[in-house]
């Protein structure tokens, strides 16, 4: 099981708080739990209407460029899901709060990869990022490496559905 | 061209169904409407195209990205809405899947984020 996890605590108009969390190797270098945390926050943050309240590696960690404002209309139920195969076969599935509905193609229920912060967070998923001159690379909670965004899709939470 | 598929059934004309897996070099026996179907499954927005509307697609794709050094894919994305080709954005992912394109994720020291497309050299 991978020891290492960012998390991301979104909090929408209602004062709803929702969680992401996304897995790293247990190599990730301390070193850059702060940095890393910091830059995929900002990949995190243009995809959601709702506020980045926390986040962190087990301790929390102060984030004070991303804006702790939640639109009015922003909601926690409202997400955007992603399913990405890992090497291992396995599909991790990762769900994004409050997600901007400019995030998904007109009359669909399809993520829209045309848009620069979507594809950003997209290849993020798949290739990783580098933070300090250090390549980090998210992985399932099996510690395998996420390999391809099979779909992202609308993923409404269970409130919303009636 | 090749197709990279995991575990993709293709309903065939008489009813029979094939399993395809790891890499898939498209061989004419297989019937051209399923395969647009498969292409559909993975790229929405190209329901209905040919085969030969994809390839042009994903040429208009990888000809915006310059042959040496890399882009930002911001200015990549605006690129390809200003000449018209904003259809050719999804073949992106395509030209990345296959190997053609890489991208870079680089958190800079002032905090803002660069991500950049560059060709695979040889690809």
């Amino acid at each position: 099981m991978t020891g290492v996890a960012f998390f991301f605590n979104v909090v929408d108009g209602k004062n709803q708080t929702s969680t992401i969390e996304i897995p790293f190797p247990n190599t990730t270098p301390a070193s850059v739990f702060i940095a890393g945390v910091d830059a995929v926050g900002q990949l995190i943050n243009p995809l959601v209407t709702g506020g980045l309240k926390s986040a962190g590696v087990k301790v929390t960690v102060d984030v004070p460029t991303w804006g702790p404002a939640a639109a009015l209309n922003s909601d926690v139920q409202e997400k955007m899901e992603f399913g990405i195969r890992a090497a291992n076969g396995f599909l991790k599935r990762l769900n994004i709060p409050t997600i901007d509905e400019t995030m998904f193609i007109a009359g669909s229920t399809e993520g829209d990869t045309s848009e620069a912060a979507l594809l950003a967070f997209n290849d993020f998923l798949e290739d990783g990022i580098t933070v300090s001159s250090t390549l980090i690379q998210p992985t399932d909670v099996h510690g395998s490496d996420l390999e391809q965004v099979e779909y992202r899709t609308e993923n409404w939470g269970r409130r919303r559905r009636r | 061209m090749s197709l990279i598929a995991k575990n993709v059934t293709i309903a065939h004309t008489k009813n029979h169904s094939m399993t395809i897996s790891n890499n898939l070099t498209l061989i004419l026996s297989i019937n051209y409407t399923l395969i647009i179907e498969f292409y559909y499954n993975r790229v929405t927005r190209l329901r209905g195209k040919s085969l030969a509307k994809i390839d042009d697609l994903q040429a208009a794709a990888l000809n915006a990205i310059p042959e040496t050094g890399e882009i930002e894919v911001p200015l990549l994305l605006q690129n390809l809405r200003a000449s018209g080709n904003a259809e050719a954005i999804p073949m992106l992912r395509e030209l990345k899947r296959d190997g053609k394109i890489k991208a870079s994720l680089v958190a800079n020291e002032d905090g803002s984020i660069r991500h950049t497309y560059s060709r695979v050299e040889g690809a």
